[in-house]
Parts: structure tokens; C-alpha cells; sequence
């Protein structure tokens, strides 16, 4: 097996799925791969160890990465739900909800 | 005039924000609102609260090896910092007679926060595999969990796949007399409630995977004595196996020699359900069930996405 088919049965077997892998750098796939036995399946103690690896994958990523740390905003909000209003409105004094007619002018 | 709209397709993208569109059979985003009342001795009701806007997602399609190189048995969280960003789903107006509409006539429901899970994996013999998908919308604590823009492109290109049974072994035994079979998931989840001060749900997480196959066989002899006096026979990821083979767009099936097909194993208990069902002008069959359980060291059940077909599983 390939590297790349041994990341995905590891994956597999941890129940994620292959497009997890994506943002693996060359040595945690080294690490990821070396925990798949030659019948495609975990070694002895993968789980545990496929889980230490994702914990420090993804703190990896979030000292890397900015992305990580800003929420993506949805963007182009032509028509937002009713709820909105309905959510808010009790919370809100009348000053701010005049200030949120005048933006929403 | 009014419009009309059909169905679109989903979208799901990638850390990199990159969109991969699917076709779908069916989609259906429920809002799951709730409103609750006063409960007073009042004839009429008087006073009306929205105490819960949850909308889910339930869709789905044959790109059975796509929506799995995507979503994993234990599900996949969708947000900022996951390894899916983003999940749309595309409703496509219709035209006012018989052409599509292009521009920007469509609807697109864009969900930034949420967990897309798992429901149900079905082949029959007469027809393609069917994937059923689940999505959980949640807050990201400011914006709505979901955001509607009315007036947008059909994405493109909007991939289709297509899967037929193939021969399936359960136990070390090869069933070429399968009907079909249906994999249920039975992924749980953690109650949906608002965070305080708000409508919308925050959070939302894996409680249990409880997968179980169901399948039905034409050849009843396949259910040994043995097996009924056990009632039970061990399933593992060495013996049982099912496997659709990819179809192929302009032919029959993709070369069974290329790694395109998809190859699922399960561990478990293999239990007799049914042991014969015969009526007159009909096939008999029987029903056997496999609940799959963890072997100590890997999931229930393992997806091969790029497998081989084999003519003799497992």
C-alpha cells in the first residue's frame, strides 16, 4: 500500500473521513500512515494514538493559521429570517432598535 | 407571474474553500420551529413565544463514494475550523416553459455551522445505491444558522455518480443471491436547545454510533442450521463485506480492475431476522441483520473508496 491508501484505512478505521487528510503536513502523514498494518487495518493501539496525532494536528493549525481563529460570516444575506427580529427584539431597548431601523434603511 | 423552484444540488466546501456541488434525489431542509404558548385557562390562546428555530437538513443522492470521502461514520462537523468550511444547498427555479433558467434566478440556503452525519446506505438490485445524508444547523453565537440569498447561479459542475450491488460476503460467505440490503446508521445526538438569550441551537455532538445492516436473500439455504441453533455467527472486517461497483456514464460498469469501486466492511454479530418469507407467485427470501460493533481497535464499519471490484469476497 501506498502512503496515501494506508492514511485513508487509518482514517477509515477511526471512523473519519478521507478528506480529513488534507492539511496533514509530510511528517504527520508519515505518523498517520506508520499506524496502518500491512492488512489495512489499525495497529494495536491506533485509536489512541490516531487521536493524539488530530490533537496536535489541529493545534498546529490553530497557531498557524488565522482562518481557524475567524468565524466564517456568511456573506450576500439578501433576505435574513424573520427570526432574527423575533430573537432579538425583547433584548433590545428602544434606542437600539431604532438604531438598527435606521442601518437596515 | 409566481416562481417555481426544483431541486438544486448541495455544495460542501474544503479547507480551502473550494466547492464541490453533488447531485441529490431529494432534499429537504426542515425549519423545526417551535412555539410555545401560555397553557392558561384562557379559551383562546393569548400569548404566543418562537422558543426554537432549528433548522435541519435531510438529503439524498447517489454520489455515494463523494459524500464519503466527506463524511466519516463518526460524522463531520462543518465550520471555520473543520475540514469542511461550508454546506449549500441550491434550489433551481423554473423556467416559464420548458427551458432552464440561467443568470441568476436561484435560491442558495448557505449553512456555515452545523454536523453532517450519516443516515442510511441502500443497494438494490434493481437500482443505484442511495446515500441518505443528515445536517444539523447551529449558531455560530451571532448569525442566524442559516442565510438565504434569492438570486444566484447554478454551481457547475454538479457531479453524479452512480453504484450498483455488488457481491456482498457476510462471514465468510458469499451471498450472490442478495435482493438488496440497507445499512442504517443510528447515529445519536446531543439534544438540540437554544443557548440562552437566543432561538437558535449552539452546539451539537456525536453521542452514539449504533450502526445496523439488514439484509435480504433470495437463497434461503444460506441460513445453515448451524446458524439458526447459534441464532448468531461472528461478523469481522476479514470476512464480511459488501461492495457497489461505480457505473459507468455511456456504458455499463467501470473497469472492475480500477480502483473506482467502493468496498465496505463491518465487524459485528450476524443474526438470523427473518428465516423464510414465501408467498405464492413469489420469490421466497429470508432477512439477516448484522449489528455492528467496534473489534477493539477499528470502527464498525470501514469505507475503501478506491477499491477494486472482487468477484470473490471477501
Amino acid at each position: 500500500m501506498t502512503e496515501d491508501q494506508r492514511i485513508t484505512r487509518v482514517l477509515a478505521c477511526c471512523g473519519k473521513a478521507p478528506r480529513s487528510a488534507w492539511a496533514l503536513d509530510d511528517a504527520e502523514k508519515a505518523a498517520v500512515a506508520a499506524l496502518c498494518g500491512d492488512d489495512g487495518l489499525l495497529v494495536a493501539g491506533g485509536q489512541e494514538a490516531f487521536r493524539l496525532l488530530m490533537v496536535e494536528h489541529y493545534e498546529r493549525r490553530k497557531a498557524t493559521s488565522e482562518e481557524l481563529e475567524t468565524p466564517v460570516v456568511g456573506t450576500g444575506v439578501d433576505h435574513p429570517f424573520v427570526a432574527t427580529e423575533i430573537e432579538l427584539t425583547p433584548a433590545w431597548s428602544e434606542d437600539d432598535e431604532a438604531d438598527y431601523l435606521k442601518e437596515s434603511e | 407571474m409566481g416562481k417555481q423552484y426544483t431541486l438544486g444540488c448541495v455544495s460542501l466546501y474544503d479547507g480551502a474553500s473550494a466547492a464541490t456541488h453533488i447531485s441529490a434525489s431529494s432534499i429537504s431542509i426542515d425549519a423545526n420551529t417551535q412555539v410555545s404558548g401560555n397553557e392558561s385557562g384562557s379559551f383562546y390562546e393569548e400569548f404566543q413565544s418562537v422558543v426554537q428555530f432549528d433548522p435541519t437538513v435531510s438529503f439524498t443522492s447517489k454520489c455515494v463514494g463523494e459524500l464519503l470521502s466527506w463524511i466519516g461514520l463518526a460524522g463531520q462537523c462543518v465550520g471555520s475550523a473543520f475540514d469542511v468550511t461550508r454546506f449549500d444547498v441550491i434550489t433551481r427555479q423554473i423556467a416559464d416553459c420548458q427551458n432552464a433558467l440561467s443568470g441568476t434566478p436561484h435560491i442558495r440556503d448557505r449553512f456555515d455551522d452545523g454536523l453532517l452525519t450519516l443516515g442510511s446506505l441502500g443497494a438494490d438490485r434493481q437500482g443505484d445505491a442511495a446515500l441518505t445524508v443528515m445536517f444539523d444547523a447551529i449558531t455560530d453565537g451571532t448569525n442566524a444558522p442559516i442565510t438565504r440569498t434569492d438570486g444566484v447561479a447554478l454551481p457547475s459542475p454538479v457531479l453524479a455518480q452512480r453504484y450498483a450491488l455488488g457481491l456482498p460476503a457476510f462471514g465468510g460467505t458469499t451471498f450472490p443471491d442478495t435482493e438488496n440490503w440497507s445499512l442504517e446508521f443510528n447515529i445519536s445526538k446531543t439534544e438540540k436547545s437554544p443557548s440562552l438569550g437566543s432561538i437558535w441551537t449552539d452546539s451539537i455532538g456525536v453521542l452514539t454510533v449504533r450502526p445496523v445492516l439488514t439484509i435480504r436473500n433470495r437463497d434461503i439455504s444460506k441460513l445453515t442450521n448451524a446458524l439458526l441453533t447459534a441464532a448468531s455467527d461472528s461478523a469481522s472486517h476479514a470476512d464480511t463485506k459488501l461492495q457497489l461497483i461505480a457505473r459507468e456514464n455511456a456504458g455499463s460498469f467501470q473497469d472492475f480492475g480500477d480502483s473506482v469501486h467502493i468496498g465496505i466492511t463491518i465487524a459485528g454479530l450476524l443474526t438470523p431476522q427473518n428465516i423464510v418469507n414465501a408467498a405464492s407467485n413469489q420469490r421466497a427470501t429470508n432477512e439477516l441483520r448484522i449489528a455492528a460493533s467496534y473489534d477493539g481497535t477499528n470502527a464498525p464499519i470501514l469505507f475503501d473508496l478506491s477499491s477494486t471490484y472482487d468477484t470473490t469476497p471477501p
